[in-house]
């Protein structure tokens, strides 16, 4: 099976070029499309999800997620590609939101945001070396509080070798590093994150974080989390 | 983001119709040069070039030379991984609805032929493949110079070379008469179908054997320069090919055109003695100012990247893990994991030789960004320089308007603005 995916590959690498419904069907290129039906396909339904968690609804893209893929708290990442990015959309959508999208009484904010994080690190693992899942990954990580110096290195990382695209990430490296009390790398951070996104609010650093916290606040506040 | 939804949906269906076809298994085909059949015959002949014809099939193979070419030895690539093909199915209406071609027509139709390798043993000279496959330079004047500068060190080259050319040998200049040969070439249909750079332009005659009209579009579309004739052929290998192309090449576009003993004679003086101007030095193009009002991603992504680019390097989790031979690999080419469809796909880099991820807009010592270097790159290997060790991009295709370099550059030099 796998044999034939790879065989079959580069077609759909070409095939944005918008075909639609009653194409050419022909052995070997083996393009034939269906009707187009009248509820969303899984795949419209995705890319939906996608698009709304980058327009910043991140509980109409929750929930094009669990329409799609109602058992995805339990699937493994990387088995199927589009369900592997359902659950990043639903990651990502309860991070930037703080935990709060797709909460209910077991899956408290803080629950919902160590899924996330954890939902992350198996997508890392499926897909090594890949600075867009890193970048992800270390939004998710800072939101919480114990693993927010493994957030500030990869998340440092990625912007020290350019390679971050995600104005989310730039975002959280800016709150991490006013924490740390570094207001020139807090305005470097913004300054990107105000550079890649279309909406500039996502890049405000929290006043809350601003006064810079004496070194080991973070391990005393991740004493408290872990209780 | 955009417009995943009906690609992946193609993709899917294309996966459920190829369960029910014949299966697409590369079957061996005969070699092109029967001196490589076997190592052993071949192992007198390859001696005196150095190549090895066995090692030469293998990269053949694994170059995937099949994904454009007839005449490899290999089966063709199948249809919905063979550039070629696939791009002749849109010439043809065969692929695609009538919408989509009419945008897709006028992007594809140059790149709609390459030239069969077919016999090659019997007509392309090893010592010119080898260094052709090197630094491919433009031979069809109709094409876009579309054979890529493939990932090959030299000794590769000449493995290929032993596996696909014929032997170079040293034969006396030819004799004929040079201003008789000449006269054949503007009265006997040649220069319809070919040009011949460097000489006087050839006169359009017209050709005295009859051609279907959809042949002899491709004739004229892959008719070489013959300037390049004196490098790649022996001159009795010429005289061959003149007296009956299809005898020496089965599947030749080229019809066979009545001609005496002498006048093939003459015709072969000329393609050897006639002077030839130098090739045109096309300098290397200078980069334009960047431009001072904003450039966004939005416009560098329609002109530029998902024009462009998007086609070799795309995310392969919304292509059926094929990102295509500037992500995934393909074409002998490591995977790269250049996904150049969305921003975030393109401030993620690359993986360079050392496995390790780098950006596209990391600047050299000479401060122009990796991907700004390969746009002009580009130009140099249409040129005929060697470019170094930045590959030029759009690999095998035409270069980017030194506009639309412009504006990457712009975008980057801003601080690539998203909006
Ligand atoms: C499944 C069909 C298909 C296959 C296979 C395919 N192409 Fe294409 N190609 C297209 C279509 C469709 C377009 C026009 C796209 C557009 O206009 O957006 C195109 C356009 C292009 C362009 C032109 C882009 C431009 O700027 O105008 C290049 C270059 C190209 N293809 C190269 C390749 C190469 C190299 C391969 C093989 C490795 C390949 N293609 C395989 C369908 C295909
Ligand atoms: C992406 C398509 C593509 C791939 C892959 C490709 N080629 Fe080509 N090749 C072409 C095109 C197009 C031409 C014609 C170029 C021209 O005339 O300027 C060509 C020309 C050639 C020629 C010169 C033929 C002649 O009669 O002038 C040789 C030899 C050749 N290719 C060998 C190879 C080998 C060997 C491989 C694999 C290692 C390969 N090519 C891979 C497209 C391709
Ligand atoms: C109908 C178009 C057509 C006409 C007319 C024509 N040719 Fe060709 N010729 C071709 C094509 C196409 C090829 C490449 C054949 C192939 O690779 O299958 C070719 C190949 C050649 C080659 C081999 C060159 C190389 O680089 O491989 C020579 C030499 C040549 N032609 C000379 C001539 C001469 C001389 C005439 C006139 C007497 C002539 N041709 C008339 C189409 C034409
Ligand atoms: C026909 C397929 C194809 C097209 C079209 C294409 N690329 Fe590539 N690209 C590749 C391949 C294959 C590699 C890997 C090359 C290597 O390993 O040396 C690559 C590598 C790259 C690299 C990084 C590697 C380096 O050495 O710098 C950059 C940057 C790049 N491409 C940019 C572009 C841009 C920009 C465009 C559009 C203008 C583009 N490419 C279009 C196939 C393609």
């Amino acid at each position: 099976m796998k044999k034939l995916v790879a065989s079959f590959l580069f077609l759909a690498a070409f095939a944005p070029i918008g075909l639609v419904a009653g194409d050419a069907s022909a052995c070997g290129m083996s393009v034939r499309l269906e009707p187009i039906p009248e509820r969303p396909t899984p795949v419209q339904e995705i890319a939906t999800g996608e698009k709304s968690l980058d327009s910043g609804n991140y509980l109409a893209a929750a929930n094009a997620v669990t329409r799609t893929f109602p058992a995805i708290r339990n699937a493994t990442a990387g088995t199927d590609p589009l369900q592997t990015r359902g659950l990043r959309v639903l990651a990502m959508s309860i991070v930037r939101s703080d935990g709060k999208v797709a909460a209910n009484g077991q899956w408290t904010p803080a629950a919902n945001l160590e899924w996330a994080a954890q939902t992350l690190r198996e997508i890392d693992q499926k897909r090594p070396n890949d600075p867009a899942v890193q970048a992800d990954l270390g939004e998710a990580l800072a939101k919480i509080t114990r693993t927010q110096g493994e957030a500030y290195k990869l998340l440092s990382r990625l912007a020290d070798k350019d390679l971050m695209g995600s104005p989310h990430a730039y975002a959280a490296l800016a709150q991490l590093r006013a924490s740390k009390g570094d207001e020139q790398g807090m305005a470097a951070a913004v300054k990107r994150c105000e550079e890649m996104t279309k909406s500039p609010a996502v890049c405000k650093v929290s006043p809350a974080a601003k006064p810079a916290e004496k070194p080991g606040s973070v391990a005393v506040a991740a004493k408290v989390a872990m209780l | 983001m955009r417009s995943w939804v009906l690609p992946v949906a193609v993709s899917v269906a294309a996966l459920l119709a190829l369960a029910g076809c014949p299966n697409n298994d590369k079957k061996p085909k005969p070699d092109p040069s029967p001196s490589a059949a076997t190592s052993s015959s071949a192992s007198s002949l390859t001696a005196a070039h150095g190549g090895d014809a066995a090692k030469g099939k293998a990269l053949v193979e694994k170059q995937q030379c099949n994904r454009c070419h007839d005449g490899t030895g290999f089966e063709a690539a199948p249809q919905g991984k063979h550039c070629v093909h696939c791009h002749t199915d849109i010439m043809d209406a065969k692929f695609g609805s009538a919408e989509s071609r009419v945008k897709w027509q006028p992007r594809v139709k140059d790149i709609q032929d390459a030239p069969s390798l077919e016999a090659s043993s019997k007509r392309l000279g090893k010592k010119w493949i080898e260094s052709y496959l090197l630094l491919p330079v433009d031979q069809r004047p109709a094409l876009v110079q579309a054979m890529p500068r493939l990932d090959l060190t030299p000794e590769q080259a000449k493995d290929i070379a032993a596996y696909l050319g014929a032997d170079d040998k040293d034969e006396p200049k030819p004799t004929g008469d040079v201003a008789k040969g000449r006269q054949l070439l503007d009265t006997k249909g040649c220069g319809t179908c070919h040009k011949m750079t460097g000489v006087s332009p050839l006169a359009a005659s017209p050709v005295a054997v009859p051609l279907e009209p959809k042949e002899y579009g491709r004739a004229m579309r892959v008719a070489p320069d013959l300037r390049f004739v004196r490098d790649k052929m022996a001159p009795s290998r010429v005289v061959a090919w003149l007296t009956d192309p299809k005898a020496v090449k089965a599947d030749s576009s080229m019809p066979k055109i009545p001609l005496s003993d002498a006048e093939v004679k003459d015709v072969v003086a000329y393609l050897y003695n006639a002077q030839i101007e130098a090739p045109r030095v096309t300098p290397p193009p200078q980069r334009l100012p960047v431009l001072t009002r904003k450039v966004t991603f939005e416009e560098v992504d329609k002109k530029v990247f998902h024009r462009t680019c998007w086609h070799c390097h795309s995310e392969p989790d919304y292509a059926i893990g094929d990102g295509g031979p500037g992500n995934s690999g393909g074409l002998g080419f490591k995977p790269r994991g250049l996904n150049l469809s969305d921003y975030a796909g393109i401030a993620a880099g690359f993986l360079n030789d050392k496995g390790e991820r780098e950006s596209v807009f990391a600047k050299d010592a000479a401060g122009v960004p990796r991907m700004v270097r390969a746009l002009v790159a580009r130009h140099a290997e249409e040129g005929g320089a060697p470019t170094g060790e930045v590959r030029g991009m759009p690999l095998g295709y035409a270069p980017l308007s030194l506009e639309d370099i412009q504006l990457v550059e712009s975008w980057i030099a801003q601080g690539r603005p998203r909006s």
